[in-house]
């Protein structure tokens, strides 16, 4: 499974015990799990395919796609550092709530000047929001993990 | 109703511009006002040749907001400058670009107006695509020795992590791996990005 923050690494994710290992990009991995994810505070939060279903998977809950609503909140802890919080719901009810932190400056940098860079590119709260926004790119995302292409990214 | 004509630059047009009514810029000989404020980030003014003269083509929501957003502060500076130097609230100049990302920008421009020659004289896609993706990387670069270099070396290491290796970006080897076509590879050279540098996804 892809890691988003750091491409020379990968995730050997087991959807069964909803555990996962990082290792580098180029070990051997046991899961067949399809993926792309990123440790976000500690947290570990997945979008992948398993037995051909999508999920959303964090390190406490695993939901269905076509289940989910998301929604993300962000405050200014000071100049350079915004608070994210990435609020996951099951129709009206919310199942998990990942919390994590965000160097605006050094992001602002990196995609000022960087060919191709987004934000979403060093947010993987932000990547996820933008692609539930859009069900097409949703439906491209899907089709990539499906593809067992989630090795060499998600750039759609 | 408003009579006073020169409220866009804030009662100085003398020494302020705003062509595209977004931006306040100093004419070229001028200096900035004896008025120093306080920006948490150096904030350089625009001069003329940096303004594009055709700012349709250019991605407003893309650019001049979400910059102001992330410096933060830089308005009320700005407006710190007007009132300081002619005692003058200035309402409508809250929309700044910093100088380096303004000059990036249209240098990514001035590029990307090749494409359409370069299609019309017989280059094929590839090519194209080829000269584009080197040339922007070559803007990126320059551009990037002009960060600071604490913030650059946090910047290459994170890009070497992402971009396997590669402290620039992608390479075009990478995005042909990743299936891109070359005409995609043409079109995202050309994007100069940032469309959620705002931060404000609530």
């Amino acid at each position: 499974m892809y890691l988003h923050r750091d491409y020379r690494k990968t995730i050997d994710y087991d959807f069964e015990t909803n555990t996962y290992k990082i290792i580098p990009y180029n070990k051997k991995f046991d899961s067949l799990t399809l993926g792309y994810a990123d440790i976000l505070n500690g947290r570990f939060l997945a979008i992948v395919v398993h037995n051909k279903i999508p999920y959303l998977v964090t390190d406490k809950v695993q939901i269905p796609l076509d289940d989910i609503k998301l929604d993300l909140k962000s405050k200014d802890i000071d100049e350079e550092i915004l608070e994210r919080k990435l609020i996951i719901k099951k129709g009206f009810k919310v199942v998990d709530t990942v919390e994590y932190t965000i160097n605006k400056r050094i992001i602002t940098e990196q995609v000022m000047y960087t060919e191709m860079a987004e934000v979403e590119d060093w947010d993987f709260g932000l990547l996820l929001i933008n692609i539930f926004n859009d069900k097409a790119r949703l439906k491209r995302y899907i089709n990539i993990i499906n593809n067992g292409n989630s090795a060499i990214g998600l750039t759609d | 109703m408003d009579f006073n004509f020169y409220r866009y630059v804030g009662n100085d047009p003398v020494n302020f511009l705003d062509p595209s009514g977004l931006i306040v810029a100093m004419d070229n000989h001028s200096t900035i006002p004896s008025v120093t404020p306080t920006f948490e980030t150096p904030v350089e003014f625009l001069t003329m040749e940096d303004i594009d003269p055709n700012p349709g083509l250019m991605d407003v929501s893309d650019i001049f907001i979400p910059i102001s957003r992330i410096l933060g502060g830089i308005a009320k500076g700005i407006e710190g400058l007007f009132k300081g130097a002619g005692g003058v609230k200035v309402v409508g100049v809250a929309k700044k670009v910093p100088k380096l990302r303004q000059k990036y920008i249209n240098a990514v421009k001035r590029m990307c107006k090749q494409v359409k020659n370069l299609r019309k004289a017989g280059l094929s896609e590839e090519a194209i695509a080829r000269k584009m993706s080197a040339g922007r990387r070559a803007i990126g670069k320059n551009f990037k020795t002009r960060t600071p270099k604490e913030l650059r070396g946090e910047i290459y290491k994170r890009n070497e992590g992402k971009y396997t290796g590669d402290a620039l970006g992608p390479t075009i080897d990478s995005l042909i791996k990743k299936g891109k076509t070359w005409t995609e590879i043409i079109e995202s050279s050309c994007r100069t990005g940032g469309k959620d540098m705002d931060f404000t996804k609530k």
